[in-house]
């Protein structure tokens, strides 16, 4: 009897012993291919998606409720009818309002799409990053709409990030404010080169920016388009923030991005790579 | 079974309102995390593998969906599972005071673990996250604590109907 308990206690550590060998292996994968298993990704970011999507279309729709109609629930009886009326005359208003207001971002969006030769692809934000250390976006298109990891993704305001993983429909963003991200940048007026790289808050750093270079607070930063995946002279933000010590050959520069990444709803994702010209005067050259 | 396939369920809701609805809060630093609370609640009630498996799960999900590009949720929430599981008899948690102290302690020991993880793996990403220690996750931590007696409270009513129906995960022993 001892010994059946024995044996029953070692299989079940043996058991915890390999799932924890198991996460490891996981993990060193992602470390190793800084992908993930792709197959397993894939499947699981199609499987989680479609709730993320639902949900957040029922909050939306909720919202525009709660707008509309819910702060009308407390009218006197007497006045029902015309209450009743008011309300889906509210609703209607407010529908109108969303509806406007849906408009016009999309025709900024469209604007800003015009505005570019290249080809873009536009998706809708339908979740965001689960954890409280990284900063990340879920949207509603992938492979199959031509979308790959690496592709830079934009906003009219500036820019939002680059697609980190991809699955058949959906695909994850990480955002520029996010550790992990870097992204080749210029200041708007000195053209001073620099890598602006996230702070895990809302706010990014100007890495690499020399001590040398006159910068000042306000000055606006944009893409350099020195790396294929962000064209040239797309806004990321304005600089906040400079610290310059007696010492060292760079200087601390921080920047608030122009997007507000709390409030975004739609997205374009730039499915062109662009490789910077080895001379200048030559054409910039695209790649699909 | 049934019940193995509803725990995967809930979680994938829970992890869904986490990615969705929990965002849209205007204290965007406050931000429970409903599936760490989940997957303490399993840590105190469910079996040892079938349990152990769902936090691996849950924990690649959070991987996957978040600018995380190492895996780090993959391993350390199936170790807090472990170590719920391990302490689970030597723990008072009936009182919602204990409960909220428990899930606070769980939740600054992965916190630190992941912090670890990045030194080892990322050094430089460790010194940025470094300051978010107090800014970012004390708020997301005491809110988490604050909401999981409540959460607990639910689970366990609603893992008693189920119980109710169906033995968990039959053949295991917790």
């Amino acid at each position: 009897m001892r010994s059946l308990f024995l044996s029953r206690r070692y299989t079940l550590l043996t058991i915890v012993i390999l799932l924890l060998l198991f996460a490891l292996i996981l993990m060193s994968l992602r470390v190793k291919q800084k992908g993930g298993v792709e197959g397993l990704d894939a499947f699981l970011i199609e499987l989680y998606s479609p709730f993320q999507k639902g949900a957040t279309s029922i909050f939306n729709e909720v919202k525009g409720l709660f707008y509309g109609y819910l702060f009308l629930v407390e009218l006197e009886k007497e006045n029902r009818i015309l209450k009743q009326k008011i309300a889906r005359l509210e609703r209607e208003n407010q529908e109108m309002k969303a509806l406007a207001s849906s408009s016009e971002r999309l025709r900024k969006l469209l604007q800003f799409r015009d505005s570019f030769s290249m080809k873009m692809v536009a998706a809708e934000v339908i979740g965001r990053d689960p954890t409280s250390w990284f900063k990340s976006l879920t949207l509603n298109k992938g492979e199959r709409d031509g979308v790959q990891r690496g592709m830079a993704v934009l906003s009219p305001e500036g820019v939002v990030g680059q697609i980190l993983k991809t699955g058949p429909y959906h695909s994850i963003v990480l955002l520029i404010t996010d550790y992990n991200s870097a992204v080749d940048a210029m200041v708007e007026r000195t053209r001073a080169k620099a890598l602006v790289k996230g702070t895990g808050e809302n706010r990014c750093y100007l890495k690499y920016l020399l001590r040398s270079e006159e910068v000042n607070v306000g000055d606006r930063v944009i893409t350099s388009g020195l790396t294929g995946n962000f064209p040239k002279g797309l806004a990321i933000g304005e600089i906040t923030k400079i610290e310059k010590e007696s010492h060292g050959v760079f200087q601390y520069a921080e920047l608030i991005p122009k997007v507000d990444f709390t409030k975004l709803e739609e997205v374009l994702i730039v499915t062109e790579t662009f490789i910077p010209p080895p001379e200048k005067g030559k054409p910039m050259k695209k790649t699909k | 079974m049934k019940k193995i396939v509803l725990t995967l369920f809930l979680g994938i809701l829970l992890f869904t309102l986490q990615s969705t609805l929990l965002t849209l809060s205007p204290f965007y630093r406050v931000r429970p995390d409903l599936i760490l609370i989940f997957i303490l609640f399993m840590g105190l009630s469910s079996p040892l593998v079938s349990g152990g498996v769902l936090a691996l799960f849950f924990g690649y999900g959070m991987d996957l969906f978040s600018g995380n590009m190492f895996g780090l949720y993959t391993l350390t929430r199936p170790i807090l599972f472990f170590l719920a599981h391990s302490f689970k008899n030597h723990l008072y948690l009936e009182r919602p005071s204990f409960q909220s102290i428990f899930v606070f302690l769980f939740i600054w020991l992965e916190g630190l673990l992941i912090l670890l993880l990045l030194r080892i793996l990322n050094p430089e990403s460790w010194r940025t996250l470094l300051p978010l220690l107090f800014s970012h996750f004390l708020p997301h931590s005491l809110s988490t604590a604050l909401l999981s007696p409540l959460l607990f409270f639910l689970f366990h009513k609603g893992f008693f109907l189920l119980s109710s129906e169906s033995k968990f995960g039959s053949g295991e022993t917790g």
